[in-house]
């Protein structure tokens, strides 16, 4: 008997566990179940956990993914109000909102499906606002004037709407541009007007150079020559004020012109004559006493070379008697 | 599914059987395989036993140390919150299909690499390729590039580093959160760029260019409940490759420019010390010239108060006596002397010594 309580209750449990795989179904954090009877949609499991139905073939559990997935549109060009042709790509992040339309609408909950709509759904978006925005708005130095954040947010609002409308059970969270582009021939030409521009920077950068270098040293030449100017000036007014104290003792001297200019021509000759060469003619001034007695002196005056270029080299015998 | 129900059925056969040995059964054959039933079902019972025990066991895993964990217990998580967070070290929990284990890597940093806007892949660049030869028309489906707010054409290339703060978040708001990332990186480098000159992103305003992206980074993250934390964003830039030597021309003409200032500057400062020095001496000059002029002639009237009454008295003896004293001084004076012996001739050669050129070079202003 004992032996039998335990075969039974072994036998109990694996029935439970079997019965409990057949009826119940999990459902994750991230994901919601649909449950359908008979090929129908009966209900909708959205909060996770355990949840029961009847086996197959009566019921069956679809599980979709809740979370937000991503998608990347195609990379296509469109041509902008300006004549501009501009290539973009966006992306896009949606959720199942309602996973009763979302399964009834998209063959069992399919997401290759799903995003094939969604893709059709956001080319036209892309489309639609793209024909009112001109180049400027994509790219532009006045942060007024940009409006990239504000054409995201008008292909969102139109894909949102479009998805409400037809009720598809997504929500759409973003749509953001991820590629933008410029036709093959439209960028030769932007290669060329780059081209131009570096060079135009290239010839402003050196004259602005040249410029700057002469000013700085022309402004520096011209204080120099202040500066220098202004010494000058000071030194003359020295000079000046010399030359007014000179005058004093000056008229010392004018009480005696002759012997004046007498004292200052032999004070003169003593430095001017410093290391020069003398060539005296034996018969001159002292010299005739080498020779002759003092009676017969006829001196004659000293011939002098010097390194200098004086003119007027007037010795003091002339007025020897 | 389950690894374990194809074991289960197994010791059922052994149940049916069982009910054998309660008829007296004298016969030592029946005996006997009355004895190899039971020991069977004991062993077959060891194996149930011991089934059981690795059922159980195989809950137990290891949180490793820059992880988290959280348990699904049927699909919904144990625990609210972050008290769902498993930390480091040794958990069980219940072996599949009840609960299931799902690892966060959180402390450590991820990176993500942007996918748009240079002319490599990712892949590529991370491998050191060569830069490819691009000519002067760039097709959009094969190099990627951005556009900047002066309508140039721009590489540009970002990495960013996040670690994941709120794991519960970053598991179960997204699919793929990764790719997210990438793309909302993307964005941002082409949201940035349009608003920027094409200099100021390469050289004059990296900075703000950078910032552009992390905000723009940020804002994208935060509005989708990522869970995550940006702790840097790397950015770089290139101009188009065949434009290169162009924007390298400017780099040189800017040095140059540069060069060309900082020579002037330091001319100026020497031009200006040179001409405070000149100035100085000239003012010394003039100084010591003075005293000495006003000296010398005081000297001279000095001399001429004393001498004056002798002069006076006899002009004639004093000149001459004067002119000796002179003359005397001058013959000592003198470096050579010749006497010229009488009725001879005599021829000297007098060479001058170069002037010294001028050291004055100030380019004076008219």
């Amino acid at each position: 008997m004992k032996r039998n309580f335990l075969t039974l209750t072994v036998a109990f449990i694996l029935i439970i566990i079997c019965v409990l795989l057949l009826f119940v179904y999990q459902v994750r954090k991230s994901e919601v179940a649909v449950v359908t009877r008979f090929g129908k949609i009966d209900r909708v499991k959205i909060e996770p956990g355990p949840g029961l139905c009847w086996p197959w073939p009566i019921e069956k559990v679809y599980k979709l993914d809740q979370r937000i997935q991503n998608f990347e549109g195609k990379f296509e060009q469109f041509k902008l109000p300006d004549q501009n042709i501009i290539l973009l790509s966006v992306y896009v992040g949606y959720r199942i909102d309602n996973p009763t339309n979302f399964f009834a609408k998209f063959n069992y909950g399919s997401i290759p499906e799903a995003e094939k709509t969604l893709e059709d759904m956001v080319r036209n978006a892309k489309n639609e606002v793209a024909g009112q925005h001109d180049f400027s708005d994509f790219v532009s130095t006045d942060p007024h004037r940009m409006k990239f954040a504000e054409i995201e947010d008008e292909i969102l609002q139109k894909v949102q709407k479009q998805v409400h409308d037809n009720k598809y059970g997504l929500e759409i969270n973003f749509v953001q541009i991820r590629k933008i582009g410029l036709p093959e021939s439209v960028t030769q030409n932007v290669f060329t007007r780059m081209t131009s521009e570096r060079q135009y920077y290239i010839s402003k950068i050196t004259a602005q150079g040249a410029e700057e270098s002469s000013k700085i040293r022309s402004l520096a030449d011209s204080q120099a020559a202040i500066l220098l100017s202004d010494a000058e000036a000071t030194s003359f007014t020295i000079r000046g004020q010399g030359e007014a104290e000179m005058m004093k003792s000056l008229e010392i001297l004018q009480q005696n012109p002759s012997l004046a200019t007498f004292n200052l021509q032999m004070d003169a000759l003593e430095p001017f004559l410093k290391k020069s060469t003398l060539v005296l003619d034996q018969s001159s001034s002292p010299l005739q006493w080498l020779q002759q007695g003092p009676k017969g002196a006829s001196p004659s005056g000293p011939v002098l070379t010097t390194n200098s270029t004086l003119p007027d080299l007037t010795p003091p015998v002339t007025r020897d008697p | 599914m389950d690894p374990i129900l194809p074991n289960l059925p197994a010791p059922q056969p052994p149940a049916p059987a069982a009910p054998s040995p309660p008829p007296p059964a004298e016969d030592a054959g029946s005996q006997a395989l009355s004895d190899a039933l039971r020991s069977s079902f004991f062993i077959v019972k060891i194996i149930m036993v011991a089934l059981v025990l690795l059922f159980l066991g195989s809950g137990f895993f290891t949180v490793g140390p820059q992880q988290q964990a959280i348990v699904l217990r049927l699909g919904k998580p144990v625990g609210q919150g972050l008290q769902a967070l498993l930390n480091p070290g040794f958990h069980w929990a219940f072996p599949s299909p009840i609960d299931e284990v799902i690892f966060v890597t959180n402390t450590t940093l991820h990176t993500v690499d942007s996918t748009v806007g240079w002319f490599q892949s990712p892949e590529d660049r991370a491998k050191g390729t060569p830069e490819p030869q691009m000519g002067n028309q760039l097709n959009p489906a094969t190099t990627s590039y951005a556009l900047t707010a002066d309508t140039n054409i721009i590489h540009v290339v970002g990495a960013l580093r996040y670690h994941i703060t709120e794991p519960i978040d970053f598991l179960f708001n997204f699919t793929n959160a990764p790719f997210f990332i990438t793309n909302a990186l993307n964005n941002a480098l082409l949201f940035a760029a349009s608003q920027f000159r094409v200099d100021d992103i390469l050289t004059s305003n990296r900075l703000a260019f950078k910032e552009k992206v992390t905000e723009r980074v940020n804002e994208l993250t935060d509005a989708e409940h990522l869970g995550i934390y940006i702790d840097q964003v790397d950015v770089d830039a290139s101009p188009p490759l065949s434009l290169r030597n162009k924007f390298n021309e400017v780099d040189q003409a800017m040095i140059n420019r540069n060069k060309l200032r900082n020579d002037a500057e330091s001319y100026a400062t020497t031009t200006l010390a040179k001409a405070r020095g000149d100035a100085a001496t000239e003012t010394n000059v003039a100084q010591a010239n003075r005293k000495r002029v006003v000296q010398m002639v005081q000297a001279q009237a000095d001399t001429f108060v004393k001498l004056r009454g002798q002069f006076e008295r006899d002009p004639a003896f004093f000149e001459r006596i004067r002119q000796m004293a002179v003359l005397q001084q001058v013959y000592s004076n003198a470096q050579d002397r010749i006497i010229e012996p009488k009725a001879s001739e005599l021829r000297l050669q007098i060479s001058r010594a170069p002037l010294e050129p001028s050291t004055n070079n100030y380019v004076t202003m008219p």
